[in-house]
């Protein structure tokens, strides 16, 4: 039974990049032997870094808190496997720098903690709000959609709103991935069941879980659970990117636009990964820390794309032999989606709570075409999502005109004016650079009144 | 945690231990993939677009108008070339002599020439377009104007006499030999004709039957006016492969068809029917080509309603009532110029800007 017929969608700009999710197939997963090393980034998620608990040549147990939130914006490291401490050093994550923990694993123990098949329902009735934004905090909860904000942090919006819908995202528009498809496929009591659980801390009155329209297999699944569920709800949206983008999510869904600026739960709104929903419910109702994900290996240069469940902390590489080792020259390496991923050229960058996707991409996939003159065709600005006009952001910012910029602070970097420029501008970068400049201004300003 | 107990609080990062060749591995910002488009292919789309008028001129008017076409291109290239040259090194300049754009300006300035314009006009006006109206303001993306029509433009008002008198298409003379009688032939173009006698005792020379042939495939004057129905089924195409918007052509065909329409029936006698205006003249090579230029067109979608209705204003006033038959040429241009104007004040607004207007007060 399919519950939603009408598809949905955000009304401005959006393109339709050659999906190429078929590498992978979408609707299984295997789980990566244990690796001999994990490389544990503290500065993994938004916020202020971990700060770390255990010392160096310490043992460590299998699930074991190695940091410590430091802050309210920040959340706790585990451990998947149990292992020895070798090193605690400042390490560069696909470009910032922050701490990392090195632990040797020690061999032969039990494979790190697999996905749980049965899912019971969680006792809700028995189950305070507080209670469970407790066990969010402590399994190290974080947005597995690729931002990696603490999912606590979401969790309290702020005092003077109220959410009344959540909507779980996944969407998963980004080209190659299929992380989120394979859970839902999979897992979808766990995605159901997580969501109940926001609902429950938020006292909100309805869930939604929002896919795009060519994930029919996950849709029917998830329709199948929720419908033992007056509050919750499965939609389809078209296939468009940024469908999965925050606020073209909630103006797809609920036809709501959040004012520029505003957080979603201005509109009485909150958006959650439907991994996240998933860790969520594993967190209340198993104690489970957040120490694996699937993540999706994928792109023209591997021998086997796949989805795998793999522990934080396993270098990239250890993935790519996983999966049959490179097949073809890889052109770039990039840790999330080709739209708005990071490229890396260090290829045991490790996996952590954010990565949705590791690909590995071929000269052929990637975009290498040189900078030429700007058209003026527009095309970037009838694409943008966000109706921002980035020739005028680039031009302004190449001739210093600063002060002029304040637009592109609306800008969500969703790459998507790069990819339709015929100039093939770097205008996502201009974007960047213009809102870093713009709130580097502001602050001055503001030191000086 | 005491410091010592940490191995190493410097920034430690391991050599790239891989046995995959990294020297080609790309590091960039995202994203990392990209559309198949590029600055030729939008060019290069923009020539078929104009192939089947091109082709149907060369049938009309015969091998001068393949003169005219090939001689424009082929000095257009050259221009850019040359200008080019100035500031960059010959692979760079080459490069942009070849990226389409300069192609297009070509087929475009043959199509605004009559088929018996004799070869330094060709010549002209490729040097004013390039020059002039492209690499004085620091070549393609840049110019204010479209160079074509800066070149036109200033044919028109240096060498009045070359560029007013009209070959009509050959083959309307069905006793002459289209190859032979060319310069033997010459009529003054339908607007030309409106200008000095009125719509009434223009219609005396045609039936109506004849008049929509005339006017869909065999009209006299520039090679690019001589079909209409040709020039339509490229800007078609255009649409369709979406390299312009309907919004220019649309607001500048409307407003054209609305003024003259209002003007027609207040006097029926002097004024023509608006949609011979619309049929005649280079009012849809103009609307379809020249006017959704993207480099001299404002961006966004309302800034480009204006800028057609702008065009639209300014063609029909100086067709009623200036000392010039035509006026698109100048209508386009004079918009050019006031396209930073517009995209100033059809700033479109941000995704979620409105709410936020009504969330302060
Ligand atoms: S898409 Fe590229 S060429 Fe077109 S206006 Fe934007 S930056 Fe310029
Ligand atoms: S990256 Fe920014 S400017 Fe470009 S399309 Fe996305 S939101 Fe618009």
């Amino acid at each position: 039974m399919m519950p939603a017929v009408k598809k949905v969608t955000f009304s401005k700009g959006g393109i339709h990049p050659p999906e190429r999710k078929e590498l992978v197939d979408s609707s299984r997963y295997s789980v990566l032997p244990n690796p001999q090393e994990l490389l544990i980034p503290l500065n993994q998620h938004l916020g202020a870094p971990s700060k770390v608990v255990v010392e160096a040549r310490a043992e460590v147990q299998a699930l074991q808190k190695i940091a410590e939130p430091a802050g309210f914006v920040s959340v706790s490291v585990h451990t998947p496997l149990a292992g020895k401490i070798k090193s605690i050093s400042r390490r560069d994550l696909l470009g910032s720098l922050g701490e990392a923990v090195q632990i040797t694993v020690t061999p032969d123990q039990p494979p790190f903690m697999d996905f749980n098949a049965d899912s019971p329902a969680p006792d809700l009735e028995h189950l305070s709000s507080e209670d469970i934004l407790a066990c969010c905090i402590e399994a190290g909860l974080v947005g597995m959609g690729g931002a990696a904000f603490p999912t606590h942090v979401k969790l309290t919006p702020p005092k003077e709103t109220r959410v009344e819908t959540v909507i779980l995202n996944g969407a998963e528009c980004e080209p190659y991935l299929t992380a989120d498809d394979c859970l839902m496929q999979n897992f979808p009591h766990k995605v159901a069941y997580g969501l109940l659980l926001m609902l429950k801390v938020l006292s909100a009155k309805k869930g939604i879980i929002a896919l795009e329209d060519n994930k029919s297999t996950a849709a029917k699944k998830l329709a199948a659970v929720v419908a033992d569920f007056p509050n919750l709800s499965v939609v389809l949206a078209k296939t468009k990117y940024p469908q999965g983008a925050e606020k073209q999510l909630v103006h797809a869904v609920l036809n709501r636009i959040i004012p520029l600026g505003k957080l979603p739960a201005h509109v009485g709104v909150l958006v959650q990964n439907v991994a996240t929903a998933a860790a969520l419910y594993e967190a209340v109702q198993f104690k489970l820390p957040l120490i694996r994900r699937i993540v999706t290996v994928s792109g023209g240069a591997v021998a086997k794309p796949q989805n795998v469940l793999a522990p934080i902390g396993v270098s990239g590489k250890e993935l790519l032999e996983f999966c049959g080792g490179a097949k073809k020259e890889i052109a770039a390496i990039v840790y999330g989606g080709p739209m708005m991923g990071k490229s890396t050229h260090r290829i045991e960058t490790p996996v952590t709570k954010g990565t949705s996707g590791i690909l590995y991409l071929t000269a052929e996939e990637v975009h290498t075409y040189e900078e030429r003159e700007c058209l003026r065709c527009g095309n970037c600005h009838r694409v943008c999502p966000m109706g921002l006009v980035p020739n005028e952001v680039m031009n302004y910012m190449k001739y210093g005109l600063y002060d002029k910029v304040e637009d592109a602070l609306a800008c969500i970097e969703c790459g998507t004016c790069v990819y339709a420029c015929p100039a093939h501008k770097r205008l996502t970068q201009w974007c960047r650079l213009a809102k870093y400049e713009w709130r580097r201004r502001e602050a001055k300003k503001q030191g000086k009144e | 945690m005491a410091e010592e107990t940490r191995i190493s609080t410097a920034v430690e990062m391991p050599p790239n231990q891989i046995d995959l060749p990294i020297e080609n591995m790309r590091l960039q910002s995202s994203p990392y993939i990209a559309a198949e488009t590029s600055i030729p292919k939008v060019m290069y789309n923009v020539v078929i677009a104009l192939l089947p008028v091109t082709l149907w001129s060369f049938w009309a008017f015969g091998l001068r108008a393949v003169g005219v076409m090939a001689s424009s291109i082929l000095f257009m290239l050259a221009f850019e070339y040359f200008f080019a040259r100035f500031r960059h090194p010959h692979q760079e300049a080459w490069r942009q002599t070849l990226d389409g754009s300069a192609l297009v300006s070509g087929v475009l300035l043959g199509l605004n020439l009559g088929p018996t314009s004799p070869w330094w006009i060709m010549m002209v006006g490729a040097l004013i377009a390039m020059g002039l109206g492209k690499h004085a303001y620091g070549g393609l993306g840049r110019n204010p104007f479209n160079p074509v029509l800066v070149g036109r433009v200033f044919l028109l008002i240096s060498f009045p006499a070359q560029m007013t008198s009209w070959k009509a298409a050959s083959w309307l003379n069905r006793d002459a030999d289209p190859l032979l009688n060319l310069d033997a032939v010459t009529s003054a173009t339908p607007l030309g004709a409106l200008k000095e006698g009125g719509w009434s005792k223009f219609l005396d020379a045609f039936s109506q039957t004849d008049l929509w042939n005339y006017i869909l495939f065999n009209k006299g004057g520039c090679l690019g006016d001589v079909s209409l129905f040709m020039l339509l089924l490229g800007g078609l195409y255009l649409l369709g492969r979406k390299i312009i918007t309907w919004q220019i052509p649309l607001s500048y065909v409307a407003v054209v068809a609305l003024i003259t329409g209002v003007m027609h029936l207040v006097d029926p006698a002097h004024y023509a029917s608006p949609l011979f205006h619309l049929a005649t003249g280079s009012l849809m090579l103009g609307a379809f080509f020249m006017a959704t230029d993207m480099v001299t067109s404002p961006v966004s979608r309302s800034g480009q309603l204006v800028f057609g209705a702008g065009c639209g204003v300014l063609t029909a006033a100086i067709r009623l009532w200036g000392s010039f038959p035509e006026g698109v040429s100048f209508a386009i241009l004079i918009m050019n110029g006031l396209t930073p104007l517009i995209d100033k004040w059809t700033k479109p607004a941000l995704f979620g800007a409105v709410k936020m207007k009504e969330a302060k007060l």
